[in-house]
């Protein structure tokens, strides 16, 4: 018997946020790169942050994936303190790209990495909890 | 009231005492706002413009009228606040409607209900009641109403006024508190149609910050209203009028006959049976789960009235139950059993709304319009509406206003005359896109009956 073993990494795109379309510095001060969306305020909507999608796109062709013809989200519902909307956009049922493959060198010869998919989705930024706040 | 009688700041003041007077006995009423000079010129310059309680409005109190949301301040507008705004509009207050835009009857208001201008045992209509009211009587030339199952078109019908649903994607819903995301449309209440034609002018067009809003340059609107409704071809919703009183069928056959001798080609059809008993089925599985996951950030996290709890999950239960009303929190179980088993129901109700669409838009598509009576009756009493009755609500009469969220299809109602001394309205239903053809046959109509500018007087 011999072990599979798959990871699933997540990769922060240099970019903008990807709904709100806002700025993103490591760094800044609390509070100041917030946009209404990320809040989960009522009423506010998502927009698509292109140059995610643009290098989404770029890692995708780079690996020969296979690109799915139409950019499709889902909405992952359940509840967190640290998911305003009580849902993370996400692509559960139609990823960006399936079917790639990376092939490098080792001591003795090739091997190959199968990319299963890649998907956009947002990720909520890191949680501290201070129970004296 | 008309738009253009509007001229002054002094005309804006005077309407805000009206407003204020007419809200004793009204209710309609969330938050009222004191007008405040707008330097913008426009074509709504001078213009008292009310907004339902679900549109934000940065820096005053929106609400939805929901309990969590009653100490909620935006820190942002909606894009038609802004576009009204920018086009001279002086905004006097946030209309009651019913919580979280889920009812007809504008009855779930965590301010009590909203009282019909011409019964004030009877209902408005809902959930727009409170913008529906304040047009009727005489207060404001236009307001704005939501419509997801028919939430302008229905109070209009009841109040005797114009309420307007244009095509899905026309006008953005940024900043809108959702019910449904793929069925919510912004609407509005005038007394003209003129006017309504003027609200969709300024309030439409593309928005960057709602991906679901279309290009004006793709499906350009009418820059005026086609004064001719000669050979037009208008369907007559049978299936509708089979569960028609009487005396409601006398005054939309006299309309009809009115339509044919300007030229119009009238025709009636029905459709398949099995599909039009499924219409609030489908509509329930769909808007209820889309809303149960659109309100999951009603949580007290971030923001709304919290009630605490020893942890998280604790604090997350206490907030919303104490801060939805009944019949939101049904209408959140409906969403999740739709929403079960991944979804099985949702899917299932999705492809079924997709048949309807397509059995209604075979026959839109190649005609300029269906119409029907708004509604069977006037508006139900009061009391009536607290447990209506199973069996009326599946009729196809009182639910074939859905079908223009369903499909996004623009469509109207237009006051008709009174039943019993109740208003009623004429719904004209189009294909997607053709505001065109609905607003011409919507004058022509209004021609005929004579009701435009028509408001309740005589309350105060």
């Amino acid at each position: 018997m011999r072990p599979m073993i798959g990871l699933e990494c997540h990769l922060q795109l240099s970019t903008d946020k990807m709904f709100s379309c806002v700025p993103y510095r490591y760094g800044a001060l609390p509070n100041t790169m917030v946009h209404p969306l990320d809040m989960g305020l009522p009423g506010t909507l998502p927009g698509i942050n292109e140059e995610a999608v643009r290098l989404a796109l770029s890692f995708a062709l780079f690996f020969r994936m296979d690109v799915a013809e139409k950019l499709c989200f889902d909405r992952k519902n359940y509840w967190s303190a640290d998911l305003p909307k009580g849902f993370q956009i996400t692509q559960r049922f139609t990823p960006l790209a399936r079917d790639g493959s990376f092939t490098f060198q080792v001591p003795n010869g090739e091997k190959t990495v199968r990319i299963a998919e890649i998907h956009l989705e947002e990720d909520a930024a890191k949680q501290i909890l201070d129970p004296e706040l | 009231m008309r738009i253009a009688d509007c001229r002054s700041f002094e005309d804006v003041c005077r309407a805000y005492e009206k407003m204020s007077a007419l809200n004793g006995k009204l209710n309609a009423l969330i938050t009222p706002i004191p007008p405040e000079e707008n330097p913008n010129g426009g074509r709504l310059c001078h213009v008292p413009v009310l907004l339902k309680d679900n549109v934000s409005t940065k820096g005053i109190r929106t609400t939805a009228a929901c309990r969590l949301l009653e100490n909620y301040v935006p820190p942002f507008d909606a894009t038609i606040v802004e576009k009204l705004r920018a086009e001279g509009a002086v905004f006097l207050g946030k209309t009651s409607m019913d919580e979280l835009s889920m009812g007809g009857s504008n009855l779930t208001s965590f301010t009590g209900p909203v009282y019909n201008p011409y019964d004030f045992s009877r209902i408005p209509g809902g959930s727009s009641g409170g913008s529906a009211v304040l047009t009727a009587a005489g207060a404001v030339p236009l307001a704005i109403g939501s419509d997801t199952g028919d939430s302008v078109r229905k109070p209009a019908s009841y109040c005797g006024i114009v309420g307007v649903k244009p095509t899905y994607g026309r006008i953005s819903r940024y900043g809108i508190i959702p019910y449904a995301s793929s069925l919510d449309h912004v609407g509005f209440f005038t007394t003209a149609v003129e006017d309504a034609f003027l609200a969709l002018q300024i309030l439409s067009g593309k928005d960057e910050r709602d991906l679901t809003t279309v290009a004006p340059s793709k499906h350009p609107l009418p820059d005026h209203i086609d004064p001719s409704v000669a050979g037009k071809k208008i369907l007559v919703f049978q299936d509708v009028l089979d569960n028609t009183p009487k005396q409601t069928k006398i005054l939309f056959d006299r309309i009809v006959t009115s339509l044919k001798e300007k030229g119009a080609l009238i025709e009636e059809i029905r459709f398949r049976k099995d599909l039009l008993e499924l219409v609030l089925p489908v509509y329930s599985l769909i808007a209820d789960a889309e809303a149960l996951s659109n309100h999951a950030d009603l949580s007290g996290v971030y923001f709304g009235n919290r009630v605490e709890g020893t942890d998280f999950e604790e604090m997350l239960v206490n907030t919303r139950t104490a801060g939805f009303g009944s019949v939101a929190k049904k209408r959140f179980l409906i969403g999740a059993y739709s929403l079960s088993d991944g979804g099985v129901l949702f899917r299932k109700a999705r492809k079924v709304r997709r048949l309807l669409v397509e059995e209604i838009l075979s026959r839109l598509k190649d005609a300029d319009a269906l119409v029907a009576p708004s509604t069977p009756k006037g508006a139900p009493l009061i009391a009536e509406s607290r447990a209506p009755k199973r069996k009326d609500s599946v009729r196809i009469a009182d639910n074939h206003l859905v079908l223009g969220n369903l499909g996004g299809f623009p469509s109207m109602s237009v006051p008709m005359g009174l039943v019993d001394d109740l208003p009623v309205g004429f719904s004209i239903t189009s294909n997607l896109y053709d505001e065109w053809a609905m607003f011409a046959i919507a004058k022509a109509v209004e021609e005929y009956t004579g009701l435009c500018g028509r408001t309740k007087e005589g309350l105060l």
